[in-house]
């Protein structure tokens, strides 16, 4: 990547940064390999290549080279995958539970009057 | 091909191995609880199925909704928290999806699978919340839940050219995941969420289809979108690391 290329976007960036919102006008797109790389990786089967591409399995060469290129964008989802997570409160479950309960039985309590036969009321 | 990745997660994450198959359950691949298992079983017993447990929740059993939240707390919790950016927002989103559970329980078709299903639920109640707090003159995020311009009509990026970008110390170091998380935050909530049910939760994209109500086509530009979108941001994320 070029560094006029990267430069140009921190730009755009940091222009819209000084806006009160975080829109960051970039509409960039993967080009072709990689889409199906990003495919194979993701969904397990490569999208179809455009019209007039080499399908990958009837050229080594061509196969290769798709197989440099599945690894690269690995190391890009490697790095995605370093964002981390972190666990849920111990009492998470629990806390959920009693939300149920408290739905349940405001379901119930609901429920009861109209369950209820007018010699019942009476 | 898959990624191994140690952040790649599936459902039950805590107790399963690293799952091949994103759309199964723990059950439909024949794991074991053994936590749910007799003590004088000579042999594990499968644990029931996800549909299992809400056919049983609809007979009044109680402890199989606890069953299925606690199975799916880890990995629900954490597309939460990645995809809506804070602990509590995630836990009351988390919480509300659960309601929802217990609210649409009978009208849910056992034949179908339960995990595409509580995920389609949490990404609504997600999306939902996200919306109500933008609405909020204080809360930046109008402008990453804003879907326009998706697929992107500008420049080309070269994932292999720019992978010069990427760091040079190992990933986990908790700068590296700090830049990480900080890079996908800042992506617009439609592309953040297709990546998180896509890489970290292994969802085939036909799911994400079914669980986003949208077509495959657009899962796959969306998700060509989010990649592109990562690269460049981390690219100049790391340039502004650099000069500082």
């Amino acid at each position: 990547m070029s560094r006029s290329y990267t430069q140009q976007n921190e730009s755009s960036e940091a222009s819209a940064d000084s806006g009160s919102q975080t829109r960051i006008p970039m509409a960039t797109r993967l080009i072709e390999p990689d889409r199906r790389a990003v495919d194979c990786i993701l969904d397990g089967q490569p999208s179809a290549p455009d019209a007039g591409d080499s399908l990958p399995c009837f050229d080594a060469s061509a196969q290769l080279r798709f197989q440099q290129r599945v690894a690269a964008v690995q190391r890009w989802f490697a790095l995605v995958g370093a964002m981390p997570a972190e666990d849920p409160s111990p009492d998470l479950m629990l806390r959920t539970m009693n939300r149920l309960d408290q739905v349940r039985a405001a379901q119930v309590a609901s429920a009861a009057p109209e369950n209820a036969s007018p010699s019942a009321s009476l | 091909m898959n990624v191994s990745s140690t952040n790649r997660e599936t459902s039950n994450p805590g107790t399963q191995p690293k799952q091949l198959d994103p759309d199964a359950s723990p059950r439909a691949r024949g794991s074991y609880t053994a936590s749910m298992n007799p003590p004088d079983h000579a042999t594990p017993r499968l644990s029931p199925t996800d549909e299992e447990l809400v056919e049983q929740y609809r007979t009044g059993r109680r402890e199989a909704f606890a069953t299925l939240v606690e199975r799916y707390q880890r990995e629900l919790y954490h597309f939460l928290v990645r995809f809506v950016g804070n602990r509590a927002s995630a836990e009351d989103v988390f919480q509300e999806a659960f309601l929802q559970i217990h609210q649409s329980a009978d009208l849910f078709d056992t034949q179908r699978r339960f995990r595409p299903w509580l995920f389609t639920i949490a990404a609504n109640k997600a999306r939902d919340m996200m919306r109500s707090q933008a609405r909020r003159p204080t809360n930046p995020l109008q402008a990453s839940i804003d879907g326009s311009n998706e697929e992107g009509s500008g420049q080309f990026i070269d994932l292999m050219e720019a992978a010069t970008a990427m760091p040079d110390q190992p990933m986990e170091t908790q700068e590296v995941q700090q830049m990480v998380q900080k890079t996908i935050t800042g992506m617009p909530a439609h592309l953040r969420e297709i990546l998180m049910l896509s890489y970290f939760h292994q969802f085939p994209y036909k799911a994400i289809a079914d669980i986003l109500g949208i077509p495959l086509g657009t899962v796959k530009s969306r998700l060509h979108a989010a990649v592109a979108q990562f690269a460049e941001r981390w690219q100049v994320a790391n340039h502004r690391h650099s000069l500082s």
